[in-house]
């Protein structure tokens, strides 16, 4: 990911702490306490760091969150098995309760825990068996959890002593050193503290074995975590975190400027206007994220059912002044759909703006000038923006459009089967999706089977659910680069598809604090910390 | 007396029970799968049916309804879609922090609006009069949120007086993160308030029993305390319960620039996320907070006005 910043940030002190772990490791130390003494001296008592949150907690379970706010906070509240970068620009897993795995090949991949984590409450020391349920719970069908995917291929955990286990898997499966393990699901939590929870838990977790533990939490208010006494992993520099949870981000902008807030991210359209001009006592970070914005153009629908048709449109859209539009010059355009960090980032598009060959293929599809079509939007400056520029491009090759917009509600039920014929009806769209840091996560929406479900396009092709299902079980890094970028290509040929951007990530801290960012720009909160000095 | 009471209290309770129904029907006619919102994009089916079973979504409207009213009168207003947790704590966890919000902006509006209108009414087509109608006149038609950025603009960003956002911690944090979201949803009032008072002053002067007054040689500040403020602040009272309701609705802009906790900010995310039982609930909770703040303001006009007491005591 690219990062621009103000100042230059140095040395991390994850990379630091896990260059010591490695030494540690190979000195043959065991447990934990290596890390303590040379960390000690960045926890601060009676420090607080105050941030901005998009939206309120609403589920702590690893099997069942729904937003990346769930996400981070259980990034503080549980010990995952590995852990990204951070302050880094490439997404770089690192063992965390995990102190050591290894490939015995394809399928078995041997993991040692460290000693020590406890979890809080009569809950004791983590254990491989504890690996074991997690992830298998995880994988069971019958816990019918949202992201059982992310276990898709394993047959089972072999428990081989107290800390060690093996991951047996039925097939290699590439996601999971880059999201299973690193990511929620690779949080490992005791089976009796779930059992006590009745199977499963929303906002009011069992136990705790992170850095940090919920001290307060006011519904829609704020979230107190404290620090937990029982880490010893790593540091957990401020004694409290404080997440705020405001939505609307020019309030939060305005809660940054006065002083409220020390971190928060901050609103596309307010990117150039921060890169400018930067607040006193401010510091800004731009990343480019990994979440794409696209063009969807519904090939079930009568009018674009023919593909020339589809193609000029394609054609007709002047991506860089769509995108300089809605993001007032935040963002770049893109090749895909996979953001350039990651493998199977497309260097070019297929098809860029060509008026001539646009109008003469309408002209060829009995379509010039006789084209009235819909473009349905979520209510937002940004896509309108970028809805009024494809506006104007596609009336220079006679296309008449009329701009749909809808809240969110309504708009994320446009293009599903289950509400009735209306997803035939829809014809453009603008559509911007969030991603997790494996290409998998980019393309598995685009499939046959997630027509009418996510699919809005239509885009019914054979060879890209195959090379969906292929590429998550192929380990080779340069085939599966080629798998994904053939992928691209097939839903740009299609003439279902203008990609847009990876939108882009502004973040604004208090210069008193020292961030930890992942390479897309998500805090990592319990790895802050107040500068010295 | 008790007995305009208690019709007052039946008519109150049929509003309620009205607006529940409509509300029932209202949300559940608009687009948008609540399953689908709650449960993001992984959701397979066997979870989105699990998910409407578990929030009996499932079910035909009239079952819904009934099973909400079964549920209301043992005080569950149901669980919140996405959370889990209690409609009831949900709610009023927020309602505290909304209900200060409205009664610093009846503050706002009350005090200065009282002293504007009296002034006004004593010095007709004076220079206070003038003043007071143009002022009255612009802060009403500028819309609370344009208020509430420019109060941002100036007293937290440049001048750094008052915090931004939040609804704080302990007594004088909170009453400091007050002011400005009050300012904002109670300067339009001051105006409405103002005139009102005027004109009810202006009227209640060529009242009989004012001359009357006048004629015995009382002054003008006793006149007007003791003779013609009794009566001419009732259609205020009136106006102002209306009011305390409109207030609660323009709520919403103050919470959400001011990144504020409230029922409004609450009740706009419910909408927008598609969790029914929290708009159930919170609409259900402000439906009675405004009836009965309405009950009250005329149960006081009619304990105020000897005319109204006197008719309704035959």
């Amino acid at each position: 990911m690219t990062r621009k910043t103000t100042k230059t940030n140095g040395l991390s002190r994850r990379s630091f702490i896990g260059s010591g772990a490695t030494l540690g490791a190979m000195a043959g130390l065991g447990g934990l306490p290596f890390a303590s003494s040379a960390i000690a001296d960045s926890m601060v008592e009676g420090s607080i760091l105050t941030a901005r949150v998009y939206a309120d907690i609403s589920s702590l379970d690893p099997a069942f969150w729904t937003s990346a706010v769930d996400a981070m906070v259980i990034r503080c509240l549980f010990a995952h098995s590995l852990m990204y970068d951070t302050n880094s620009d490439v997404f770089e897993a690192q063992p965390s309760a995990m102190k050591s795995y290894e490939f015995i090949d394809d399928t078995h991949i041997a993991f040692e825990l460290h000693e020590g984590i406890m979890y809080s409450g009569d809950y004791g020391e983590m254990t491989a068996e504890d690996a074991k349920y997690s992830f298998e719970r995880i994988a069971n069908p019958e816990l019918n959890s949202p992201y059982m995917e992310d276990w898709a291929t394993l047959d089972h955990v072999e428990v081989t002593g107290k800390y060690t286990g093996v991951i047996v898997l039925t097939q290699p499966f590439a996601p999971l050193l880059t999201t299973t393990l690193p990511g929620v699901s690779g949080v490992i939590l005791p089976k009796a503290a779930i059992e006590d929870a009745g199977g499963r838990f929303s906002v009011q977790p069992p136990c705790f074995s992170g850095p940090y533990r919920i001290k307060d939490w006011q519904p829609k208010t704020r979230l107190i975590l404290e620090r937990n006494p029982d880490w010893t992993l790593t540091d957990a520099p401020y004694e409290e975190l404080h997440l705020i949870p405001i939505e609307d981000p020019k309030t939060a902008e305005l809660g940054f400027e006065a002083g409220d807030l020390d971190f928060s991210e901050i609103s596309v359209s307010s990117i150039p206007r921060y890169e400018a001009n930067l607040p006193a006592g401010a510091e800004f970070n731009k990343f480019e994220g990994l979440n794409y914005y696209w063009m969807g153009i519904n090939e079930l629908n009568d009018q674009l059912a023919d593909k020339n048709v589809r193609r000029a449109i394609q054609l007709a859209v002047d991506r860089k002044t769509v995108v300089d539009a809605s993001s007032l010059g935040g963002a770049v355009p893109a090749a895909g759909i996979i953001a350039p960090a990651l493998i199977g980032s497309r260097e070019a598009n297929l098809y860029d703006r060509d008026v001539e060959e646009s109008k003469r293929l309408l002209e060829e599809a009995g379509m010039a000038n006789s084209l009235n079509l819909t473009i349905s939007i979520q209510q937002t400056a940004e896509n309108l923006a970028a809805a009024q520029v494809i506006q104007a491009n596609l009336a220079e090759v006679g296309i008449q459009v009329t701009i749909n917009q809808y809240e969110s509600g309504t708009f994320w039920s446009l293009g599903s089967k289950d509400e009735g014929d209306q997803y035939l009806d829809l014809q453009l769209f603008l559509m911007r999706f969030s991603m997790q840091p494996d290409p998998s996560w980019a393309t598995m929406w685009f499939t046959p089977q997630q027509i009418g479900i996510w699919n809005w396009q239509g885009f019914d092709n054979a060879e890209f659910g195959e090379l969906q299902e292929a590429a998550q079980i192929e380990i080779d890094t340069e085939k599966r680069d080629g798998m994904y970028k053939r992928m691209q290509d097939l839903m740009e040929e299609s003439g279902d598809f203008v990609f847009l951007n990876f939108v882009p990530v502004g973040v604004l801290n208090s210069d008193k604090v020292q961030t930890a960012l992942r390479p897309d720009g998500e805090p990592v909160f319990y790895e802050f910390s107040p500068k010295q000095g | 007396m008790a007995l305009y009471f208690l019709k007052r209290l039946l008519l109150s309770v049929l509003v309620v029970i009205l607006v529940v129904i409509a509300l029932f029907l209202l949300t559940y006619a608009i687009p948008g799968d609540p399953a689908r919102v709650a449960l993001g994009p992984r959701a397979n089916p066997e979870l989105i049916a699990e998910f409407r079973a578990r929030m009996g979504l499932d079910q035909s409207l009239a079952t819904q309804l009934y099973n909400f009213f079964v549920s209301l009168l043992q005080g569950d207003l149901g669980r919140d879609a996405i959370s889990g947790e209690p409609v009831l704590n949900t709610v009023l966890s927020q309602f505290p922090d909304t209900l200060y919000l409205v009664l610093g902006s009846v503050l706002v509006a009350l005090v200065p609006g009282v002293i504007l209108g009296i002034l006004s009414a004593r010095y007709r087509g004076g220079i206070i009069d003038r003043i007071s109608s143009v002022l009255s006149v612009s802060v009403m038609s500028v819309p609370a949120f344009v208020i509430a950025i420019y109060l941002l603009l100036v007293f937290s960003i440049q001048l750094g007086w008052f915090p931004a956002i939040g609804a704080g911690t302990g007594f004088w944090d909170r009453l400091h993160r007050l002011v400005l979201p009050s300012l904002a949803l109670g300067l339009a009032w001051i105006g409405y308030i103002a005139r009102i008072l005027r004109a009810s002053i202006l009227e209640e002067m060529n009242e009989g029993h004012v001359r009357t007054a006048r004629a015995f040689g009382l002054s003008e500040n006793r006149i007007m305390y003791d003779y013609v403020l009794r009566i001419a602040v009732l259609p205020m009272i009136t106006v102002l319960g209306i009011g305390i309701g409109q207030m609660l609705s323009s709520a919403v802009f103050a919470e959400v620039v001011f990144g504020r906790p409230g029922i409004g900010k609450l009740v706009y995310d419910a909408i927008i996320s598609r969790n029914y039982p929290i708009v159930t609930g919170t609409v259900l909770v402000t439906t009675i907070f405004f009836v009965v703040v309405n009950l009250g303001a005329d149960l006081l006009v009619a304990w105020l006005n000897p005319k109204v007491r006197h008719d309704l005591s035959r």
